[in-house]
């Protein structure tokens, strides 16, 4: 069945409720989306080059819901939610579905020069603000994502500001159907500002079927640094299709550490790009992959400038019959001179149905350039184990700090001390096989 | 079986279908001192991994008694809370493990296998800074991690200082001597002289009779081609030391 051509249809039919509802901003790109889905003629699917594992026409293909009408959904479930959250003033906010909830005193906690509001509100106040413009429009996810998009969040860090806290983004689910979410996340970091933003995503039930179509459009002025920490831990009937786009400007640092812990199938995109020189991009990817998981991170950094660095580390764990698969793919384009591109996958496979497709790739058109890559897939350290056995630590504890040493390097990358240390404990207690179906997020005793 | 510790009977055991132990006997009293040497590929370090219960290998027969337990039935994990204790050849390095958070573990683990409350912070940091003395060693490998990056002389040392710290009632050397110059050498041997008891054993295994100097044994096995073939008293040490091993293999393979 082709996936594709139910969302073309569903969108043509009802083009009108969708761009009703929703900002003349968010309605400019659709026919742009639309040449671009109709071209592609179908998802891509297993087997597709880039898509080893993943087949975005099977993730796609259920019957999912999609609210375009934007009904609005009972809030008492929200509140219910909202109160497990700690009211200390933090900057955070919500997703629910696709809408945009802020937490009560939002605006309060925010100091001047930050701003976090719905991207319906932002598409009113800055419509020339809500498209980065090296967003990959061609990408089916982000054309999917356009097509339909009608609210997300909208992060704004003014020129020169430096806002240590998190601004932190709760994405959920909420209802008790099948849902698709198409959800927009614009980051806008002004020259010479500083901010860290948090998304960690739960749905509510876990017995019904999601779909995340998210899109996450950052722009890091000249200058300015961005650290983004994406973590999921979400269900074994959920999915999600992620793309981050990213554009560096000159002198420009991102810090993105993205955490699996949980979830169903998922595929992350990273696309990279640079408008200036002496840019800084690191990357790291930490994936803990149980039961019949799926998980998939695709990089694509293109070096177009000079003395631009990219670092990236990804690590997975891969448990029972899960599958993992890393992409990388880093190109060094002519004249993007004194880059220094650096790759590194490595996994541990801790049983024997687990499964691993690694594809580190570089491509260099250049000269004066540095540049490496690696990858290795293997089991536990038999010897290191025997070692702590025969000192009485038992098998599976002796396991679970090995794999947690194994990880603890992309940990090390999370440059806040209090969100490390609740990451360390996420990680540990999640090999410990405590699952944190999260009906509160397990980040709040980071405040 | 009173007062014996370990009563090793007959035991077959080899590696990858490989017969390497081929009927061994060997009884331990407490409070003893058993060096076994022997030629390369004798089967030392195979009966100190059987006895510690590497899963590499298989056993094929006998028994082992450590004091009433079958010992092979027990997982590595146990037969270290039940008081046997490996010196490994190789220290294994574990990078990402802090030795402190493995000696804890280790410690509270064979706390709770006896049913006590793990150790205070307090109490565990002064437990580490007690045994460290016995071996010398440097407080500043605490927060390393395990064997990352140690010298061959710290590796064997951080072996003695576990064993002071789990306290075992047996304990394998499996060729502690290798790799250690003579301070080292003369460290590593003191450290294990200061926590010999009357209770406690320790077999000794080792290519030289160097070791033997430092730690005096009661009795000196011969293990060749996987089997005991000769034990006698210290001086059998000196012997082998001003001999070689080519007698004793001569009259083995006469025999067959």
């Amino acid at each position: 069945m082709n996936a594709l051509t139910q969302y073309i249809e569903l969108f043509k039919a009802h083009r009108s409720t969708i761009e009703a509802n929703a900002p003349a901003a968010l309605n400019e790109r659709r026919t742009e989306a639309l040449d671009v889905l109709e071209k592609c003629g179908r998802l891509p699917q297993r087997g597709d080059e880039g898509y080893e594992i993943t087949s975005l026409n099977d993730m796609f293909a259920p019957d999912y819901g999609i609210n375009i009408a934007r009904i609005k959904f009972p809030d008492d479930e929200l509140s219910t939610f909202r109160c497990e959250l700690p009211s200390v003033t933090r900057a955070w906010s919500m997703l629910v579905n696709d809408h945009f909830v802020a937490a009560p005193g939002l605006e309060q906690s925010l100091p001047e020069g930050v701003e976090v509001m719905s991207l319906r509100r932002a598409a009113e106040l800055y419509p020339g603000m809500i498209y980065g413009d090296k967003l990959p429009v061609d990408n089916p996810v982000v054309a999917l994502n356009t097509l339909f998009v009608q609210d997300g969040v909208f992060i704004r860090i003014r020129r020169g500001v430096h806002f240590d806290t998190p601004i932190q983004i709760l994405n959920v689910f909420n209802s008790a159907t099948p849902m698709l979410a198409a959800r927009r996340i614009r980051v806008v970091v002004e020259e010479g500002a500083h901010a860290s933003v948090l998304i960690c995503e739960h749905p509510r039930v876990a017995d019904v079927d999601y779909l995340s179509c998210r899109v996450v459009d950052v722009t890091v002025a000249r200058d300015a640094q961005l650290d983004f920490y994406d973590l999921e831990e979400a269900t074994a009937r959920s999915r999600r299709a992620s793309v981050f786009a990213c554009d560096q400007h000159q002198e420009s640092r991102l810090n993105m550490s993205n955490i699996f812990l949980d979830g169903g199938m998922t595929r992350n995109d990273y696309c990279i790009r640079y408008s200036g020189d002496h840019a800084t991009t690191r990357l790291g990817g930490l994936v803990i992959g149980g039961r019949e998981q799926s998980i998939d991170n695709s990089v694509d950094i293109a070096h177009s400038t000079q003395h631009c660095s990219s670092n990236q580390l990804f690590k997975y764990a891969l448990f029972d019959q899960s599958k993992g698969a890393f992409g990388g793919m880093v190109n060094v384009e002519a004249g993007a001179r004194y880059t220094d591109a650096r790759q590194s996958n490595r996994n541990l496979l801790a049983s024997p149905e687990a499964r691993m497709h690694a594809m580190p790739q570089l491509i260099i058109n250049c000269d004066e350039v540095k540049a490496s890559h690696g990858a290795t897939t293997g089991q536990l350290d038999e010897r290191a184990l025997f070692y702590m056995r025969s000192r009485g630590i038992p098998e599976a504890e002796a396991r679970m700090m090995l794999i947690n040493a194994f990880m603890t390097d992309v940990l090390d990358h999370v440059q806040l001390e209090p969100l490390r240390e609740r990451l360390r404990h996420l990680v540990d207690k999640r090999l410990r096989g405590c699952n944190s179906t999260c009906n509160t997020c397990s980040l709040e005793k980071l405040k | 079986m009173d007062n014996i510790l370990l009563q090793v009977n007959d035991l077959r055991a080899g590696i990858d279908g490989k017969e390497i132990l081929r009927g061994i006997n060997l009884t331990v009293r407490p409070g003893e001192v058993h060096a076994i040497m022997g030629p390369n590929g004798s089967g030392k370090s195979t009966l100190s991994g059987v006895l510690a219960g590497n899963p590499a290998y298989t056993v094929n027969g006998g028994s082992v008694d450590f004091h009433g337990l079958d010992l092979l039935s027990l997982s590595p994990e146990d037969r270290s809370h039940e008081g046997l204790f490996l010196s490994f050849q190789y220290p294994v390095e574990i990078p990402g493990v802090s030795m402190v958070n493995f000696m804890r573990a280790a410690v509270n683990a064979k706390r709770k296998y006896f049913n006590e409350e793990p150790l205070s912070a307090g109490d565990f940091l002064k437990l580490m800074r007690q045994k460290r003395a016995i071996v010398e060693l440097d407080n500043k490998l605490a927060s390393r991690s395990v064997n990352e990056g140690f010298s061959g002389g710290e590796k064997k040392r951080n072996e003695i200082f576990q064993m002071a710290v789990l306290e075992p009632r047996l304990s394998i050397l499996d060729e502690t001597d290798s790799g250690l110059d003579i301070d080292a050498l003369r460290i590593v041997a003191s450290g294990v002289n200061k926590l010999k008891t009357d209770s406690n054993s320790t077999i000794v295994i080792t290519h030289y009779q160097r070791l033997l100097d430092y730690i005096k044994p009661d009795f000196v096995h011969i293990l060749y081609k996987g089997r005991i073939v000769y034990s006698g008293g210290p001086e059998l040490a000196l012997e082998l030391e001003e001999r070689g091993y080519d007698w004793i293999k001569e009259q083995v393979d006469n025999q067959q």
